[in-house]
């Protein structure tokens, strides 16, 4: 599931998905914004089922954070 | 037994317009493709100085006017707004006087944003179907860019003014009575307010004069509560999405709407989504998008519309209204 999340991110980052490892900085991505952790919990929503809320995401510093959110199975 | 109807709607954008083009200029990371993937928003009508929401108000129910409602049978006015003239007087009796209502009508603000609408039109029915009114006229109005800190360009792109005018008359015919459900949630009060000005942080304990929006939060707010909500209405009512002809929620954000509509599996045609003009214009976000579908031939006698809001607050409403001449 890692995989998925990690390339679902990649697209709304508009970068390519070897670019982003489990250790990277969110903030130090261009496309890191209020609008993208938006479509981020859009994503895990439609594919999982599972709401993220902002503070949950707002508390996260690595991509290794924001993938720890996600329990629920793509679908 | 009176009933509730409305059909008649008209409202007012500032003639100020703010094009995705305005903004990039100001934001040069910020291209005016960028802006319009993320928000589906082209432009937002701003108020410019010097112009409140009590006079966008007057000039939507003006419009309204001029379009052959007559004011002398207007018998109460309800205002919603977040952006009032005054703490004190309610700004109703302001545009009251503005527009040369009778002064035996009532009066009073609401002061609800996104989900004001519905709130409104619950009470208007109340008002209607207890005798204590005939013709309400509804004016729902905001400036939300007068809270905006001019270098916030995640709610600049977001945020348009604009009023909106409704006529909420009485009838006979039953099948108008509309069904609401409501929600509060003070939680969420901290994640969409302007955190002075009022009588709580005023003085020394001032907070930010500017207006703070999580937008995550409230993403994940509205996913928490509108499929739920519209479920609910549904069954209480004893209906099913094929038997809503349109849908019309607040139009918050078309990214939010559109993955709102996904899951809850309701067709793209039925589902108004209808803000890259005029952007989030909070309350009057539903009257408009009504007035615009009913111009565009969407709606006809007979139709089942669901009307949804939700937002500051947190606050949501939600009815299913049937459309009559």
């Amino acid at each position: 599931m890692s995989n998925d999340l990690i390339i679902e991110l990649s697209t709304l980052l508009n970068i390519d998905s070897e670019k982003i490892t489990n250790s990277s900085i969110l903030i130090n991505f261009d496309g890191w914004d209020s609008f993208t952790a938006l479509s981020f919990i859009a994503v895990v929503h439609k594919k999982t089922g599972q709401v993220i809320s902002g503070e949950q995401i707002s508390n996260c510093k690595t991509v290794a954070d924001l993938l720890s959110l996600v329990h629920e199975p793509f679908h | 037994m009176s009933y509730a109807k409305l059909n008649k709607i008209s409202f007012f954008l500032p003639e100020n317009i703010v094009t995705n083009s305005d903004l990039s200029v100001e934001f040069p990371d910020w291209s005016e493709q960028k802006i319009e993937s993320k928000t589906g928003i082209m432009k937002r009508h701003v108020a410019k100085a010097g112009e409140f929401a009590s006079d966008l108000a007057v000039l939507a129910a003006e419009k309204l006017f001029s379009e052959g409602v007559d004011r002398g049978t207007i018998d109460f006015l309800i205002y919603c707004t977040q952006c009032p003239d005054y703490f004190l007087p309610s700004t109703s009796c302001l545009i009251q006087k503005r527009l040369k209502l009778n002064i035996n009508c009532g009066a009073f603000d609401i002061n609800l944003g996104c989900s004001g609408f519905l709130y409104g039109l619950a009470i208007a029915q109340g008002l209607i179907s207890t005798g204590q009114a005939s013709n309400i006229l509804f004016i729902t109005s905001d400036t939300y860019n007068q809270y905006i800190k001019k270098s916030d360009l995640k709610l600049r792109v977001i945020f348009g003014d604009g009023a909106a005018a409704t006529l909420i008359e009485g009838t006979t015919v039953s099948t108008a009575l509309w069904k609401f459900k409501f929600g509060t949630d003070g939680d969420g009060a901290s994640q969409l307010i302007v955190n002075s000005g009022g009588s709580r942080n005023s003085g020394a304990n001032s907070g930010s004069p500017h207006l703070f929006m999580n937008g995550p939060e409230i993403f994940s707010f509205t996913l928490r509560t509108i499929p739920k909500l519209v479920n609910d209405l549904l069954f209480e009512l004893k209906l099913t999405l094929s038997d809503v002809d349109l849908f019309i929620f607040h139009q918050a954000n078309k990214f939010m709407l559109e993955h709102l509509r996904d899951a809850l599996k309701i067709p793209p045609a039925k589902f108004i989504i209808n803000m890259s003009e005029c952007g989030n214009t909070v309350s009057s976000s539903i009257p408009i998008a009504l007035a615009i579908a009913q111009k565009d031939g969407l709606i006809h006698t007979g139709s089942k519309i669901m009307l949804v809001g939700f937002g500051v607050g947190y606050s949501w409403g939600a009815t299913i209204i049937t459309w009559h001449r």
